[in-house]
């Protein structure tokens, strides 16, 4: 039996063949491509923006490459709710912030890698293609710099990922990053412009990368490469940012002041990441003066207080050096009195914590709770002149150019190149009566102003005096005056006041007596005027000293902690802290999708 | 899109029926030579009780044997997905590093680009080979029938978002990666177990098996492992693994082993010391103390590490299934519905949170009362760790459970006003009222509030419970009628 084919049914919903090519053929409307982008100057800045912006990070410059990773000897974290964090050395290789941190800098190699790439197709002038593909290779090494710096062998990343079956990247060993880092910044020195062509501190330019190829040299000469050739290279490179025209500022606090002002020192601030706001809204997520800095509520701009120090580091200042009471607060803020400041008493130091950047002298309005638009410095001249001498040291000795670098930095941080003199404390030449204490005002001394200072009483008398501010400008002594207060007065306070026109502060003979002794006080010089800007633990890794001197840190904690309690958590990162800690781990996230990429010894 | 569609159909003696069909889909989504995806299908169907041998049975009212075997096709990709991309703004919350790409120079904002995409000129259409077997049965009259079917699915060029490493500098990045296999077997009995004049129960009852199996991954890959983001401090701690030759998700942590007790320690003056042979849990040895928890060492290095991390545990179930029951009588109609699954398990991760005090400030489940102290040394519960909450940032089985459940899904009663009462109003001309609830009750050991969770649902991330919505049970009255 046949049946016929019981049914044919075609459906057919399409055009005709060559009109269909193009209906199924749109071009995307809301995005570029790299192929049609890079076409002129706009967008070559652009992109370079782009490769800036990793820099402005809560996981860079924003927060966590001066909080969380610098815990060191200097200072300890002060946020007692902690209990597993990157900052506390007992964190796993699946830690957010150290993933944030790794993420966040090959994202920005990757922005460097795609502009380095395509920055010959824009029509635009060619000094300026020069300048901003000097800048964008200067990038793409720092990065690397900052990622070698911390983890060792990292890949090494010269192209850009074009496709997404790129997933697996060899660990590279660090002496090859480092030949790379170094041999890409010197090429970038020749195109970027001169320091002095800008009037800001954000750009690249040619001092920077001079200050940034001696820092790196120093870090190649130390651990774990050591490869002490690289000093020849640090002074020469230090030389040239001298003879650019630098010069320090001749008033410590003013530095940092600046910095919340948006007022830029292109002198003496060679490079720094700039926060700030725009339309009312916060551009780059800078934390600094927010996570750190003086304890505060949003009136005077919020902020955790969140490193703090411990008796040995705030010793170790001398009693003259104005550093001291800068980088390190000396009041902490209170509504129940006049002027809104109370200071400390001589005894508490763990109260005390870092306080280079305050929150009080930022202007930009509104002021947020969680981010700040106060600048943060990667580069110093202070910082220059101490590289300068720590490699002449390490060449030749104690020479005078050594000596000259540091003594210029120990002169301006005890006030030598500003005109008159600041109260340093004030003697209680006569208690008198008091049953509530005065408030002190100081007032003449010729040009002078600013001193403040907080006057207790304890047994019916004055008891001590803490200062809040020394002041500055003084050309003879400020009278102290008493007001308000309850009893029969008849106090008489004398202030005592600085001697910079006449002290010296420079190297004593005994720090100069040997290669070893000078190279400790540089080192001590360091510490005092680089704390907390992100790179002690840098300079105690590549002197080899991390895990001895985290464990001394730990044994001073047991015997300095006050025992009115409240600071049993300042111990926690310096326990923790291990001999696999030279280096951080390399993410989970990393080792999970990337098939040749192998951890680190320890982790 | 655009699409041709082509069909043949052929009964042969009444009982041997074949249908070919053929389908060539074009996406916009795809580029170049990959634009065009092929899905022919065929099927065979044998009406056995047509037959001439199996025409005198009967009691056999309906015997067909189904085969069937079919491509079809997924473009389930964005749009533009195949170009590489550069953008002004992003908002994608896998990569957070690319919003706002400005930057300030010297307090003046200067716009950034980032990029967005890489795209991939490849990408092509994601493909599924489906095999079918099946059998239906009826008896008396389709008074009882029985149906069973075999299935066998085979996915390859899986259209994937893939995690890319960092070191690239993306996030994700769209690929046509591995193959997947889903094979398994329903079947499906049904009745009517009474039929009187007044009164009828109609039932069916039907059970499936499934099992999915990973059979290839891309770039070497053995395993792609899975973050659920429901905590910042989580999106980086994988609780899945897919590995080739297993299931598409599985659970994947630590085994855990009950708290540390006293007898693990040395006690010197009042500082316990670990013993020698007792593995730490995660963090450094001096800080384990006792009633903290406490994990399984596999690999025996007397620390809990990645590598001592394993599968513990599969969200699928191993058969899941629904009872249905229809019954009427007079006016009244009842429907009566349950289903149930059976093996799956759930990763609770409220009580992560809730059960263990990991996390500074945060109050815990009434369960938790029953947690280790030195006055409550028999509990399993982990103490309370203060300062020492990092070793409980892990999965582990302690908070894997049973989501097996039998739920009375449906129970809806109605009654439908007879005719004569509704001709006097003379207006409505019939009239149903009824009650119905759903969700009335589930039998079920899990300890959270629904088995059925799957919290931020994904193919690589099923079966997850962290802060999900309970399921509301719901009673509705109303009335049909018509006028």
């Amino acid at each position: 039996m046949k049946r016929i084919l019981y049914s044919i049914a075609i459906a057919a919903m399409a055009l005709t063949s060559s009109s269909c090519k193009k209906f199924l053929d749109p071009s995307p409307t809301d995005f570029n491509a790299p192929k049609d982008f890079f076409r002129n100057e706009a967008e070559v800045n652009a992109a370079l923006t782009g490769v800036y912006d990793i820099l402005g990070k809560s996981a860079t410059y924003g927060r966590y490459m001066f909080f969380e990773m610098d815990v060191a000897d200097d200072s300890f974290i002060h946020l007692s709710g902690w209990t597993q964090d990157l900052a506390l050395y007992n964190y796993s290789p699946s830690d957010t912030k150290l993933t944030d941190n790794w993420t966040a800098l090959y994202n920005g190699i990757n922005r460097a890698n795609m502009l380095i790439e395509n920055i010959d197709k824009a029509v635009m002038d060619e000094n300026k293609r020069k300048i901003a593909l000097g800048e964008a290779i200067f990038l793409r090494a720092y990065y690397h710099f900052i990622l070698t710096s911390n983890w060792g062998n990292v890949p090494l990343k010269t192209k850009s990922t074009t496709s997404g079956f790129e997933v697996n990247y060899k660990n590279s060993p660090y002496k090859v990053n480092y030949e790379f880092i170094v041999s890409e910044m010197e090429k970038a020195a020749d195109m970027v412009a001169p320091h002095f062509t800008y009037n800001y501190g954000s750009r690249v330019t040619k001092s920077v990368v001079w200050g940034i190829l001696a820092r790196v040299n120093l870090k190649m000469a130390g651990a774990p490469l050591r490869d002490v050739s690289r000093y020849a290279e640090v002074v020469k490179w230090a030389k040239k940012v001298q003879q650019a025209g630098h010069v320090l500022n001749p008033d410590f606090k003013r530095v940092f002041i600046n910095m919340s002002e948006d007022k830029y020192d292109t002198k003496e601030v060679l490079w720094e990441v700039e926060f700030g706001k725009r339309n009312g809204t916060q551009v780059e997520e800078g934390a600094v003066g927010v996570i750190n800095g003086i304890g505060a509520n949003e009136k005077i701009g919020f902020s955790y207080g969140g490193k703090h120090v411990t008796n040995a580091f705030f010793n170790s200042f001398d009693a003259d050096d104005l550093r001291r009471d800068w980088s390190i607060n000396n009041y902490y803020y209170s509504e129940a009195v006049e002027g809104g400041k109370i200071g400390y008493a001589p005894n508490q130091i763990y109260n005390r914590g870092d306080a280079k950047w305050r929150r009080e002298y930022e202007t930009a309005a509104p002021k947020f709770n969680g981010t700040s638009s106060i600048n943060f410095p990667i580069l110093r001249y202070s910082d220059v002149l101490l590289m300068l001498a720590e490699a002449e040291n390490e060449i030749n000795g104690v020479t005078q150019d050594a000596v000259d670098a540091v003594n210029e930095v120990k002169r301006r941080a005890h006030g030598k190149l500003m005109a008159g003199e600041v109260v340093k404390s004030v003697t209680i030449t006569n208690g008198g009566a008091y049953t509530k204490a005065p408030t002190a005002i100081f007032s003449g001394g010729g040009g002078g102003f600013g001193a403040a200072a907080t006057v207790v009483i304890s047994g019916g008398k004055i008891s001590g005096v803490y200062m809040i501010s020394g002041g500055s400008g003084y050309t003879s002594a400020p009278t102290i005056s008493l007001v308000g207060g309850e009893g029969a007065g008849g106090a008489v306070l004398t202030p005592v006041m600085s001697q910079n026109a006449t002290n010296n502060y420079d190297l004593t003979a005994a720090e100069k007596d040997s290669p070893e002794n000078f190279r400790t006080a540089i080192r001590k010089e360091r510490s005092l005027e680089l704390c907390f800007e992100g790179l002690r633990r840098f300079d105690l890794v590549r002197w080899g000293q991390f895990y001895s001197a985290m464990k001394a840190y730990e044994n001073e904690i047991k015997t300095t902690l006050p025992s009115t309690g409240g600071y049993d958590h300042a111990i926690k990162s310096a326990r923790n802290v291990s001999e696999k800690d030279t280096l951080f781990a390399i993410p989970a996230a990393e080792l999970n999708s990337n098939g040749d990429i192998i951890q680190n010894k320890g982790w | 899109m655009a699409a041709f569609i082509s069909r043949a159909n052929y009964k042969l003696l009444d009982r041997y029926i074949f249908t070919a069909t053929f389908r060539a889909d074009g996406s916009s989504r795809f580029i170049g030579g990959n634009k065009w995806g092929y899905f022919p299908s065929a099927g065979f169907a044998w009406q056995i009780n047509n037959e001439p041998f199996a025409k005198d049975i009967k009691y056999l009212s309906n015997a067909k044997l189904r085969l069937s075997w079919g491509k079809t096709g997924n473009n389930g990709v964005p749009n533009f997905g195949v170009y590489p991309s550069i953008s002004y703004v992003s908002n994608d919350p896998t990569n957070p590093f690319n919003s706002n790409p400005g930057y300030m120079f010297g307090n003046v904002y200067s716009k950034g680009v980032v990029y967005t995409g890489l795209g991939n000129p490849n990408l092509k259409w994601e493909t599924t080979d489906s095999y079918n077997v099946g059998l239906d049965l009826g008896f008396f009259k389709e008074r009882l029938t029985l149906g069973l079917d075999l299935y066998n699915k085979e996915t390859y060029d899986l259209l994937l978002n893939a995690v890319m490493p960092p070191v690239s500098g993306y996030s994700r990045a769209i690929k046509n990666i591995g193959s997947t296999q889903n094979n398994g077997m329903e079947i499906t009995l049904g009745g009517t177990p009474i039929q009187t004049r007044d009164f009828s129960w109609n039932a069916s009852f039907n059970i499936a098996f499934n099992r999915n199996k990973i059979l290839g991954l891309s770039e070497n890959q053995l395993m792609i492992a899975t973050a659920q983001n429901w905590g910042e401090d989580w999106k980086n701690i994988p609780g899945y693994v897919a590995k080739i030759g297993s299931p598409i998700a599985q659970f994947y942590g630590l085994i855990y082993d009950g708290v540390y007790g006293y007898d693990d320690f040395i006690k010197v003056g009042n500082t316990y010391t670990l013993k020698e042979n007792v593995s730490a849990h995660g963090g450094a040895r001096g800080n384990v103390q006792p009633g903290d928890i406490k994990y399984r060492d596999l690999d025996g290095d007397l620390q809990i590490t990645e590598n001592d991390k394993t599968v513990i545990g599969s969200p699928y179930a191993k058969h899941t299934g629904g009872f249905n029951n229809n019954f009427s009588y007079k006016g009244f109609d009842l429907n009566v519905f349950f289903q149930w699954s059976y093996g799956n398990d759930i990763i609770n991760a409220n009580r992560i949170m809730f059960e263990s005090s990991y996390k500074y400030g945060y109050n815990q489940f009434a369960t938790y009362a029953d947690r280790w102290t030195p006055e409550n040394t028999t509990s399993n519960i982990p103490g309370v760790a203060a300062g020492r909450g990092g070793s409980l940032k892990a999965y582990s089985t302690r908070t894997i459970e049973d989501g097996s459940f039998l739920r009375l899904k449906t129970v809806a009663l109605g009654y439908k006003l007879p005719t004569e009462l509704l001709k006097r109003t003379k207006v409505i001309k019939s009239a149903r009222v009824y009650v119905s609830a759903q969700n009335l009750y589930t039998w079920t050991n899990y300890s959270g509030y629904d088995p059925e969770v799957s919290v931020r649902n994904s193919a690589l991330t099923p079966g997850f419970d962290y802060s999900a919505y309970p399921r509301a049970r719901t009673i509705t009255f109303g009335i049909n009628s018509t006028f």
